[in-house]
């Protein structure tokens, strides 16, 4: 683990598009803070789509809304957020990749992010069908483990600034 | 008198709290300030969906009122959330906020957001009737509005986040 960790930090410090990127947060005025913004609003976007759908899977919001109709209309909704997630943080990654490897925080992240991820693609597959009538016990489960991912991979990520809270090493 | 408003000592007073020092020096800054966060971001989530119905870019078979008995709750849910853990991080800086002019961007930007609401509300209220019989002249202005709190949410977010980054 020690090793694909110092591995993987090699391979980004080597790529060429680590000055590039560290130039460019650099020297574009705003650009971070800009990044960033677009970064929360894709965030915004993914609750309003993925954890709205869940929510009112648990009959907790939208409940006049029919599902079905719901996951039609959300789903592209999710979809479209996720290359603005990615190209929005990919910048701070690539500038300083040892930032994130070596930080604990992000290790979560990445974890939950990757289990949220998987799980809501298969919550969207499984309510292909769901009426307003059938929402079964256990889509209702999985709609509030997908809920608790996208909380968590939210909260980590604004933790990743703060590893040293959790993790002081001294 | 702006100036000496923002210079006065209470916003140094503030900091010298007994909560403020609390949450500035242990691990409640970073819990707030994340709980900050996600408030803001499920409200943006639950604003902009209404917004982009009233725009008439998205959901156009529910009604304006049936979406927003749907979403407005969580919108005001969550802004109130917002708003204390918002409080809660200014206390432990607020003599270098109100001097912030992102901070300051910020704050201008939500005041004219609220004016647009007050706006949209009076529009939507005194002409009802129109609404439901989808008058153009109406909808249009409707929609303007609506894309203006897009926008200037948009800019509160952006400025929010430059804060951070002028110390």
């Amino acid at each position: 683990m020690a090793e694909l960790r110092s591995t993987l930090i090699e391979f980004f410090n080597q790529s060429f598009l680590r000055e590039s990127s560290a130039d460019l947060l650099r020297n574009v005025p705003g650009l971070p803070p800009i990044l960033q913004t677009i970064h929360l609003l894709g965030a915004a976007i993914l609750l309003g789509s993925v954890v709205m759908f869940c929510l009112r899977l648990l009959s907790v919001a939208a409940r006049n809304q029919d599902p079905l109709e719901m996951r039609r209309r959300l789903y592209p909704w999710f979809i479209a957020a996720l290359p603005v997630m990615l190209f929005s943080a990919l910048p701070f990654f690539l500038a300083r990749p040892q930032r994130y490897l070596t930080n604990p925080v992000f290790d979560i992240k990445m974890a939950v992010l990757t289990i949220t991820l998987g799980l809501s693609f298969w919550l969207w597959q499984r309510s292909r069908t769901v009426s307003a009538d059938t929402i079964s016990v256990s889509l209702r489960l999985h709609a509030l483990l997908v809920t608790a991912g996208w909380i968590l991979t939210v909260l980590a990520g604004r933790w990743i600034a703060y590893a040293d809270y959790i993790f002081w090493t001294g | 008198m702006l100036e000496t408003l923002l210079h006065h000592e209470f916003w140094l007073s503030l900091e010298y709290l007994p909560l403020a020092e609390q949450i500035g020096a242990t691990w409640l800054f970073p819990l707030v300030n994340s709980l900050h966060v996600l408030s803001i971001c499920l409200m943006l989530g639950a604003l902009f969906m209404l917004d982009l119905r009233i725009a008439g870019v998205a959901a156009r078979q529910y009604s304006i009122q049936q979406l927003e008995r749907d979403f407005l709750p969580w919108v005001w849910g969550t802004f109130v959330v917002a708003v204390v853990t918002g409080v809660a991080l200014f206390i432990t800086r607020a003599s270098a906020h109100v001097l912030n002019p992102a901070f300051q961007m910020k704050m201008l930007l939500m005041l004219l957001a609220a004016i647009n609401m007050a706006f949209f509300h009076w529009c939507f209220r005194y002409n009802r009737n129109s609404v439901d019989s989808g008058s153009n002249r109406l909808s249009s202005k409707l929609a303007f509005s609506a894309v203006l709190s897009l926008l200037l949410w948009a800019g509160v977010m952006l400025a929010g986040r430059w804060i951070g980054h002028i110390v």
